[in-house]
């Protein structure tokens, strides 16, 4: 099902063509990335797409959908506390109030920012600002989510929890986002659209590859190496052991062998 | 609705933008009711014009609480634009209730009037402020949501428009031609004619006329608003 349909359509604004002759299909649980050059017309097409825009010229048909936004930069003047702002943002969008805890709680969670919960937003790291800016999106289990530049100002760990929450959501949501980042694209996003100058000039499919990282570990007896057989590992020299695993499943390989008292040597991306 | 309009009243509220609009409009009501034996209409037509001042201020302040993203994120948790517009306007209403309630009590409650209220009076002054908060809500709407609001002289305009509504009856009798434009103009006169006459109401047919044609022109203005708001947003 088409969830979004451009023909033809260019937007003007303050008398500047922003976006140019644009003709595009969207369907349902696509996960699209659109990339371009600073100011080429990435954040005008998500704006399109999912309404703040409306097209000066053309035609376009958008389906009725729960939409979750992630700007570019989070605004700045918010004066609530990330607490304060979390529940009233998630009422706005009607969720139950028993519903919100829980779902706030398990996203302060992943992101690690349970610390500054009573932190007012104005004050806090333009990284904490951007975790927030995902986390009110996800709040309302949208069918659609736009994100624009989602990984600006977050360092290489959120970064990649942000990827891996994304890939969760694409099982079952549509997904647009604006990047410059390599990384989302070729592990994220399957359709990549480039814009330039207002204008797509190219639209294509990719084949994701999973990243893979590789650990090297110096393991206590040789023994508890069954208890990895799940994972690609290869016993390289006497007592240490190489494992080639995907990069999502990192962490938690990496508690595991930790945890049967092993000691990382080396933690690589596998090129 | 309600989470909206709770999040701009708390929002509002820490923003501190309030304190100017409302501690000059209980400056203007203490100092409206310094002498006792005030006549009750009047009064309550001078505190209805202060009404008018405050909530346009309070509008355009409550328009502008918000930068871009963070408007675009409301845009998108309310679902549609629409609702960000009249959940604005009913957090407005929110916001001057206990302004109106002091307008209408603190007379009372300090004894300041020379006759006795009787009920129609106090549904005509109530009525009167209640209408006046309107037009302060359209005037500061039509000068902070819409493309006359990205003008740099928004605010300028707005008080003009706002002189200009209230002294429309002289410009009329000075020049009868300003009536061609001047009917555009929130109808300040046609409220607060009724209230200039000493403290008997009359129920003439102009009093029903004239209620008809606010009522249109609040009902016609409001909806134009919307029109103009959703194309300045798109």
């Amino acid at each position: 099902m088409d969830i979004f349909k451009a023909r033809k359509v260019s937007k003007e604004i303050a008398g500047v063509k922003v976006l140019q002759d644009i003709s595009l299909c969207v369907s349902q649980g696509e996960t699209i990335a659109i990339k371009g050059t600073n100011g080429s017309g990435k954040s005008s097409l998500i704006k399109l797409i999912g309404g703040i825009y409306e097209p000066s010229y053309g035609n376009i048909e958008r389906a009725e959908m729960n939409i979750g936004y992630v700007p570019e930069h989070f605004p700045e003047n918010i004066r609530f506390s990330i607490n304060d702002y979390l529940h009233l943002i998630a009422k706005i969008s009607g969720k139950l109030e028993q519903k919100i805890n829980k779902k706030i709680e398990s996203y302060v969670d992943v992101f690690a920012i349970g610390e500054f919960l009573q932190t007012p937003l104005r004050k806090c790291s333009k990284g904490t600002k951007q975790k927030v800016g995902i986390i009110q999106a996800l709040l309302k289990e949208p069918d659609l989510i736009l994100l624009d530049e989602p990984l600006t100002g977050l360092d290489q760990t959120t970064q990649s929890k942000v990827i891996k929450l994304l890939q969760a959501f694409a099982n079952n949501t549509t997904i647009i986002l604006t990047t410059h980042e390599q990384v989302l694209i070729s592990e994220l996003a399957p359709r990549i659209i480039e814009v330039d100058k207002g204008k797509i000039i190219s639209d294509s499919f990719v084949e994701i590859k999973e990243k893979l990282n590789i650990i090297k570990a110096k393991v206590p007896q040789n023994s508890i190496l069954q208890e990895l057989t799940f994972i690609d590992q290869k016993l390289i020299e006497e007592n240490t052991v190489e494992v080639k695993v995907p990069f999502t499943e990192s962490d938690k390989v990496l508690k595991i062998l930790l945890e049967q008292g092993c000691s990382i040597i080396e933690l690589k991306e596998m090129r | 609705m309600s989470s909206f309009v709770h999040y701009q009243i708390k929002s509002y509220i820490q923003s501190l933008k309030f304190i100017p609009p409302a501690s000059l409009f209980l400056l203007w009501i203490f100092i409206l009711y310094t002498y006792d034996n005030a006549p009750i209409l009047s009064s309550y037509g001078a505190s209805s014009i202060a009404i008018y001042l405050t909530i346009t201020w309070i509008s355009m302040t409550v328009f502008s609480l918000e930068e871009e993203q963070e408007k675009y994120i409301l845009f998108f948790q309310l679902g549609r634009k629409e609702k960000y517009l009249i959940g604005k306007w009913l957090s407005i209403i929110v916001i001057s209730l206990p302004l109106h309630a002091f307008a209408i009590f603190y007379p009372i409650m300090t004894d300041s009037f020379k006759g006795s209220l009787s009920l129609p009076l106090i549904l005509i002054s109530v009525s009167s402020h209640v209408i006046f908060s309107f037009f302060g809500i359209l005037i500061g709407t039509l000068f902070s949501a819409t493309k006359w609001g990205t003008k740099k002289y928004s605010w300028l305009s707005a008080v003009l428009v706002i002189v200009l509504s209230i002294s429309a009856k002289s410009l009329a009798e000075l020049a009868s031609i300003a009536n061609w434009f001047l009917w555009i103009f929130p109808p300040v006169f046609t409220v607060i004619k009724h209230m200039e006459e000493g403290d008997e109401i009359l129920f003439l047919e102009s009093l029903f006329t004239d209620s008809i044609f606010v009522l249109l022109y609040l009902i016609i203005s409001f909806a134009l608003l919307i029109i103009l708001f959703k194309r300045k947003e798109s």
